[in-house]
């Protein structure tokens, strides 16, 4: 059996067109209108870009992106979407690394979508003509091989570049099968997407549905910003499955929970340390659902770890991140979890010395060399046999479920000419990156600069201006006397 | 107290007509993206704090809607 997640999409499609696979407030695509629309991008594609050249997917999230994203599929290619409201430098960042063939984009952001494809052709999808081609498509499968790669996602760098890690078809659908095989998808479910299409959380929304013929409808951005409406729309649309990131939940869950009227029948949450807190605030409002925490970085396939809630929890206990997925290995070496298996990516884009330096021979095999991802994170195991998370060996943090390198922001903050010395560091109590520099600019212009070149996500909460940051003996940036100033000045409430 | 929070509101957006516009949320002026930071240099000038069951577009539509919210808070 050839493993391309194509083949799903074709007989979902078969089995049953007319039912919906993607939506949002304005547009769906059924899976036989998914089916064509790909086949169409796919085909207009072939003819400009030869197979496993990397295609830039910069739309808004839509119906329409989906099927931009298989079409590039169809071509024998991989796609990076990325988000067309990203600060133009940071988007140039990242098609400097990528080096795509092709910009996939909508007539809106035509002109910005030529700025980043340099020779490369730029194909608006309100442009592609309704024609499939069906000879050069079928060339092409039979051409594909499952570790060709299927998309590549950027995730911050602590150098200031943003890496692009590259998954396989094969690795994608092992994954999605354990996930349908463990979490009980099926046809039935109705996902309320809230990940962006750039984090892989994504992936088990998108694959899942497309191999079951489950429906994902993408929660508008206004509900998470406006969490007492969610419960209101989740009921409208019938949503029942859940993959968020654990503030997603708290922040609806704060917000108030109607007791048994909510649909939900699967709450899966992963990308930070998820509360127990809010774990019970769902668990009072869906007491008969299923919770999954997961766990697991972009580096291995969205997840790679899973812990099935089945027993009570205080508020302030500490959730476990469970046991491997299927086809995976965990070991933990030096306290640093590390991951071995078919889930492994085969490293970032065109950038073999970043690759090298996680990507290392696995210590404990004999006679073949095999790949182990070093994650950063630090783990033990429970008195049950189940993983916990304890901690970064670095500077990596989680804010509301994104992945941040603060080197990525102290990086571009240096880059300024309005600062001469900077320094990040992260409150977790109250969820905030703070910014201290000393320069010519202030605080407002900071903030401004910022925003021209780092994606929302990543913006500092707070910019604190000084003289002159302190240095500890070795004449590096004294980080503990700030964030102890930091903490004194601001005491959690 | 309205001059504070049109001061914010600026920080994140410069180009509104903060003082008649009754729209700032449906038109997209306030993005919700921004709502996090906005909220939290909100709570920081006034010394309260905005309950997420507070967190509804009619109660950031205008200037006028965000001074009427934070008189409530505080007056409870």
């Amino acid at each position: 059996m050839i493993r391309n997640v194509l083949i799903w999409l074709e007989e979902t499609a078969c089995a049953r067109p007319q039912d919906v696979a993607f939506e949002d407030d304005h547009d769906r695509l059924t899976y036989g209108q998914l089916l064509s629309r790909a086949q169409e991008i796919g085909s207009c594609l072939a003819e400009i870009i030869p197979p496993q050249s990397p295609v830039l997917v910069m739309m808004e999230k839509s119906p329409d992106c989906i099927a931009a994203m298989l079409g590039a599929v169809y071509a024998g290619c991989f796609y990076t979407p990325v988000d067309p409201a990203m600060p133009q430098p940071r988007l140039k960042l990242i098609a400097d690394v990528l080096k795509p063939a092709c910009v996939l984009c909508e007539e809106r952001f035509r002109e910005a979508a030529s700025l980043l494809a340099g020779q490369a052709p730029v194909l608006v999808t309100g442009e592609i003509p309704a024609r499939v081609d069906e000879k050069r498509l079928e060339d092409i499968r039979c051409r594909h091989v499952d570790t060709d790669l299927l998309y590549v996602l950027f995730t911050s760098g602590s150098t200031g570049v943003p890496k692009g890690v590259a998954i396989t078809h094969r690795s994608v659908v092992d994954f999605i099968d354990w996930a349908v095989m463990t979490l009980g998808i099926d046809s039935w479910c109705v996902f309320g997407n809230q990940a962006p299409l750039y984090f892989d959380n994504s992936v088990l929304d998108i694959y899942c549905a497309i191999r079951t013929g489950a429906k994902v409808h993408f929660i508008p951005k206004g509900y998470f910003a406006f969490p007492a409406q969610m419960p209101g729309y989740l009921i409208e649309q019938g949503v029942n499955t859940i993959f968020w990131v654990p503030s997603a939940l708290t922040s609806v869950g704060q917000a108030g929970l109607p007791e048994g009227k909510l649909p939900l029948k699967k709450i899966l949450f992963c990308g930070e340390v998820m509360p127990c807190k809010t774990l019970n605030l769902w668990k009072k409002a869906v007491p008969d659902a299923l919770f999954v925490n997961m766990y697991g970085p972009t580096e291995i396939t969205d997840v790679c770890m899973y812990f099935v809630v089945d027993r009570e929890f205080a508020d302030d206990d500490a959730l476990p991140i469970g046991v491997p997925c299927l086809n995976t290995r965990i070991d933990l070496i030096d306290g640093e979890i590390c991951v071995s298996g078919t889930c492994l990516s085969p490293g970032y884009y065109n950038a073999p010395e970043k690759t090298a330096e996680v990507f290392v021979e696995h210590p404990l095999r004999r006679g073949v060399t095999e790949k182990m991802y070093r994650t950063g994170d630090l783990g033990r195991y429970n008195d049950r046999g189940e993983m916990m998370f304890i901690g970064r060996k670095d500077s990596q943090i989680k804010r509301h479920g994104y992945r941040i390198e603060l080197g990525e922001i102290e990086s571009v903050l240096l880059s300024l000419e309005e600062a001469d010395d900077g320094c990040c560091l992260y409150d977790a109590a109250q969820e905030m990156i703070v910014c201290f520099f000393a320069g010519k600019g202030d605080e407002k212009q900071l903030r401004r600069l910022m925003k021209g070149k780092l994606p929302r996500y990543m913006l500092p909460d707070a910019f604190v201006k000084k003289a002159a940051l302190p240095k500890t003996g070795n004449g590096k940036t004294d980080r503990i006397q700030l964030k102890q100033e930091w903490e004194n000045e601001h005491p959690v409430r | 107290m309205r001059q504070t929070i049109i001061g914010i509101l600026q920080d994140f957006n410069e180009d509104a007509d903060y003082e008649n516009e009754q729209r700032l949320i449906d038109e997209g002026i306030i993005d919700s993206l921004d709502l996090t930071a906005i909220i939290r240099e909100l709570e920081e000038a006034f010394s309260v704090r905005i309950d997420p069951s507070q967190l509804v577009p009619k109660n950031f539509n205008s200037v006028d809607a965000i001074m009427e919210m934070l008189r409530r808070i505080k007056g409870e």
